[in-house]
């Protein structure tokens, strides 16, 4: 979450739009109605600037797991891996936004990878199946990972017609995310989005 | 049971015991056989549904295998890369290995988009659904697409996030059916059915959508009964698409039971027959005795002797020996009946028809052999004067002794009782007819002697007479009669001695019996005459009276002698008939007379000795009217053979009655003086053989003298007889004997003549033949 308030703060000082929408407001629901926690939520308005980088970023792996799981970057960012633990691990991702594959690495060795391409960077390890994570390579400021409660919400947001979108690994779709049209006006944003089964 | 049903007590005990153990052993096999089949079934539904909770096990393990070998592919590290990056030669060059290793036609990849990689067949278009309705956790499902059920195996490829999934496509055909069922333990059909409108269709049928889920039930089938079990298999959805259907073949799973179910009912027909034996043995082990007795008892009826073996000690062991006893009995009864029916009592010696039959028996073994018989027939002599006398006990006590003392004397010969004093014996006979002669004088020397009878000294005697065969006769009665005649000569011949048979016998007894007959013919028909010959007074040869003397002028040999007929109407008895018409006539002829003429009239013995003699001289003197006194019965001394009181009785009646008694032939035959004693007779006719020498024989002459005077001491009137000359007459006139009868005065002229004679008043009749 520190990384999420990070982000916002970041959302916040890059809102130098003409027109200010109100307070955004999303929660998101899974298919069975639960509040669906670590699912990345971004909203994409035309006309927004990309967001700057702010690195250093860095994805541990701590206790054979990714620390944190979910890290959202802007666009070019590049992100360290250092091992925190006295195992190697091999992290890769598959996804298409970031192809890469850190062969084996020991403690306290690290690896950058740079991340241009926007999109979810699914993140693995070769030797831990456990081990899952997820980088967000976003070109919008308007980026956050929903609390315990399935929420997030962005302020400063201009207004205007956008899309917004939800990234979980649980979406069973092309690029495991749902996307639908925002419409932003002074009266701000507050909705539900509910995953289909 | 009827009665007609069963001839035999061993049929009836046979159906009885069969029939029985027949209806126990049908009701035990029935009720093993339900059983059997009821325990079959219940180990048939135990072991289908322990075999369905196998499939179960089976059907994860399967899902298990197909999931790890599908896993093994999705977690490639080189097929994820290919998956993440879309390489899709790659992708289908490794499901195809994995197809073949995991020997699964079909293996596809699924993509997190829904497309669908690899060749799925008919299931293509439904697997993106599929897939993306499956939760997480569901590797496994499975879909009917067109009436074919597929079982659909995932697994997913993650990196680490899930990038796609592998889906393994099983048709659950034949094929992976018999896989299955090769695993179970039991003989059963494995089928997948896939719903249909109204129930589960395809396989080996189709079921009604009511059948109830994990239970054992009894389907019927195309080839017989089986028994069933339906299990679910889990779908995509809640809602099953299709199902396994277990049967277990009715006939294969009762296989093991039929053979015993087989055997018992072979075993139950072998027992049948060991029924059917046993019952038999058993119902002939019952029967048996009974059918031995019933048998015996009708060997009994039918006379044979009979005994039956008694073999146990309950109720037929004593009805056996009760029977054998009873049988005994009648056999001893029997045998007494029958010796009782051939031996006289008395002398226990073998009776007339016995001796018959031995004689037949004999003379039919002397043919054979060549051999001489002897037949001697006995008479005792006087037996019936022993009877009278001493009393029958004595008689019979003499008849036994003599019967003992024959025995004795005839060594091994057959010795019978005919009958009264009669016996006789054969004997083997020697060729000079000395065995015959000698064992006759043996009988004749024993019987001379008196026999000792219970204290009594008898004085006996006997006649006996001979036959032989073959020389006298060849057939049994023959011989007898042979026998018997030359017995009646031997009594003719003075008693106490034996005779030979002789053919001239059997002439004699011919002719006797031809004079037998004519006589009886005579007294029918009045064919007998009476004589009368005139008594005279000695002085004066003055008529007194006339004895009637009978004549028989026989139509064709002329006038018969009565020396000759007077014995055969003795022997034959016609002497009663004969003599009764004697007295009659003599009556009838003397009414005519003047009353002082008597008329006298001889009795034989046997006649005088018959029953009613004295009603017959009654009547006879009634009919004629004569007076009693006129009547003068002779009678001679030979009627005081067979007792003297019997006949003095007789006579003391007749003299009561005023009839006149005449002693005829006084001076021959016993003489004894005795008589006279006990009777007072009213005349003493002198025997003719004493008048003829009277003249010229001295001792003849003092006879006579000697009757006369002791006739005249007892106050008996006299008659000579045979007075043929004046010289008897004169002697007997000096001598002074009352009356005279004889040729000098006349001989004896018929009932005419004696009138015209009587006419002649007082004529001395000496003048005539003067």
């Amino acid at each position: 979450m520190f990384i999420a308030r990070t982000a916002l703060a970041s959302l916040a000082l890059f809102s130098a739009a003409p027109a200010w929408a109100g307070p955004v407001g999303i929660q998101v629901l899974s298919a069975d109605g639960q509040p669906l926690p670590g699912a990345v939520v971004t909203l994409t308005l035309p006309g927004t600037p990309m967001p700057a980088a702010h690195g250093p970023y860095r994805v541990a792996q701590r206790n054979i797991a990714f620390d944190p799981r979910v890290l959202i970057v802007p666009v070019g960012a590049a992100v360290s891996f250092p091992n925190l633990d006295r195992v190697r691990h091999h992290v890769y991702s598959f996804s298409s936004a970031r192809r890469f594959d850190l062969k084996l690495y020991g403690r306290d060795e690290s690896r950058s990878v740079t991340f241009d391409k926007p999109g979810a960077v699914a993140l693995g390890c070769n030797i831990h199946d456990s081990m899952s994570g997820v980088i967000y390579v976003t070109a919008t400021p308007y980026a956050a990972v929903t609390d315990g409660q399935g929420r997030v919400s962005f302020a400063g947001v201009g207004a205007g017609r956008g899309t917004l979108l939800v990234w979980h690994p649980s979406i069973r779709a092309k690029g495991n995310a749902v996307s639908q049209p925002a419409a932003l006006t002074g009266g701000g944003l507050s909705t539900v989005v509910r995953l289909r089964p | 049971m009827g009665r007609s049903r069963f001839r035999s007590l061993r049929a009836r005990l046979t159906v009885l015991y069969a029939g029985l153990f027949t209806a126990g052993l049908v009701a035990l096999t029935i009720f093993a056989q339900v059983m059997i089949e009821r325990s079959a079934r219940r180990t048939a539904a135990d072991e289908l549904a322990a075999s369905g909770s196998v499939y179960d096990r089976l059907w994860q393990e399967r899902a298990r295998s197909l999931a790890g070998a599908a896993d093994v592919v999705a977690r490639d590290f080189g097929f994820r890369s290919a998956v993440a990056s879309g390489d899709e030669a790659t992708i289908v060059s490794a499901l195809a290995s994995l197809s073949a290793r995991a020997d699964v036609p079909q293996a596809v990849l699924i993509d997190q988009g829904g497309q669908v990689i690899g060749d799925a067949g008919a299931a293509q278009g439904r697997l993106a659904a599929l897939s993306a309705a499956m939760s997480d956790a569901r590797r496994d499902a499975v879909i009917a697409i067109g009436g074919k059920a597929s079982r659909i195996v995932t697994a997913p490829v993650m990196a680490p996030i899930e990038i796609g999934r592998i889906a393994l496509i099983v048709p659950l055909d034949a094929q992976e059916m018999r896989g299955l069922e090769r695993l179970s333990s039991i003989p059963l059909r494995a089928s997948v059915l896939t719903r249909d409108a109204d129930g589960w269709g395809g396989g080996d049928g189709h079921v009604a959508a009511t059948l109830p889920v994990d239970t054992v039930v009894t389907l019927p089938g195309a080839s017989g009964q089986s028994f069933a079990m339906l299990k679910l298999l889990p779908g995509v959805a809640s809602r099953p698409d299709a199902a396994l259907l277990l049967a277990y073949p009715m006939d294969r799973a009762m296989a093991p039971y039929r053979s015993i179910q087989f055997g018992l009912v072979l075993a139950g027909l072998a027992w049948l027959v060991l029924i059917g034996i046993g019952s038999g043995r058993l119902a002939r082990g019952i029967a048996r005795p009974i059918a031995a007795l019933d048998h015996a008892a009708r060997r009994l009826a039918a006379g044979e002797r009979t005994e039956v073996a008694v073999e146990t000690d309950d109720e037929v062991g004593r009805l056996s020996a009760t029977f054998n006893a009873m049988s005994q009995g009648i056999v001893e009864r029997e045998e007494r009946i029958t010796h009782l029916a051939f031996h006289d009592i008395l002398t226990d010696l073998p009776n007339r028809a016995f001796f018959r039959q031995s004689l037949d028996q004999e003379m039919a073994r002397a043919a054979r052999s060549g051999e001489r018989l002897a037949l001697l027939y006995l008479d005792l002599d006087g037996f019936k004067a022993v009877n009278d006398s001493l009393g029958h006990p004595a008689g019979d006590a003499l008849l036994r002794r003599v019967g003992e003392q024959l025995l004795e004397l005839s060594g091994h010969a057959v010795v019978a009782r005919l009958g009264g004093d009669e016996f006789a014996i054969v004997v083997q006979e020697s060729v000079d007819r000395s065995r015959a002669r000698r064992l006759a004088h043996d009988i004749l020397d024993s019987f001379a002697r008196p026999i000792d009878v219970e204290g009594q000294t008898i004085p006996s005697g006997t006649s006996i007479g001979i036959s032989l065969f073959p020389d006298d006769a060849a057939t049994g009665e023959a011989l007898v009669k042979n026998a018997d005649l030359a017995l009646y000569r031997a009594k003719q011949d003075g008693r106490g001695v034996y005779r030979f048979f002789e053919q001239s016998l059997d002439e004699a007894a011919r002719r006797r019996r031809q004079i037998e007959a004519d006589l009886r013919a005579a007294i029918r028909t009045g064919g007998l005459e009476l004589r009368f010959q005139p008594i005279v007074g000695t002085g004066d040869a003055v008529i007194r009276g006339f004895e009637a003397l009978l004549r028989w002028p026989h139509p064709i040999e002329g006038y018969i002698p009565p020396t000759e007929f007077i014995p055969i109407a003795e022997e034959t008895g016609l002497i009663v008939a004969l003599g009764e018409w004697v007295l009659h006539e003599a009556c009838r002829v003397a009414a005519d007379w003047p009353p002082h003429i008597r008329v006298a009239v001889n009795v034989s013995p046997l006649q005088f000795r018959a029953p009613g003699f004295q009603a017959v001289v009654l009547q006879a003197l009634a009919r004629s009217g004569i007076a009693p006194t006129r009547l003068e019965i002779e009678i001679t001394e030979s009627v005081f053979l067979d007792g003297v009181d019997a006949v003095t009785d007789i006579l003391h009646k007749l003299r009561a009655m005023g009839v006149r008694i005449a002693l005829d032939d006084f001076g021959t035959g016993y003489s004894s003086l005795s008589y006279l004693r006990s009777f007072p007779f009213d005349k003493l006719k002198i025997d003719r053989s004493f008048i003829t020498n009277i003249a010229s024989d001295e001792s003849a002459g003092a006879i006579v003298k000697a009757i006369l005077d002791l006739a005249g001491a007892l106050r008996m009137e006299t008659t000579a007889e045979g007075v043929e000359n004046i010289e008897q007459q004169s002697e007997l006139v000096s001598r002074g004997c009352d009356t005279l009868q004889g040729y000098l005065f006349s001989r004896p002229i018929d009932a005419d003549a004696a009138m015209a004679l009587l006419a002649l008043k007082d004529v001395a009749l000496e003048r005539r033949v003067a």
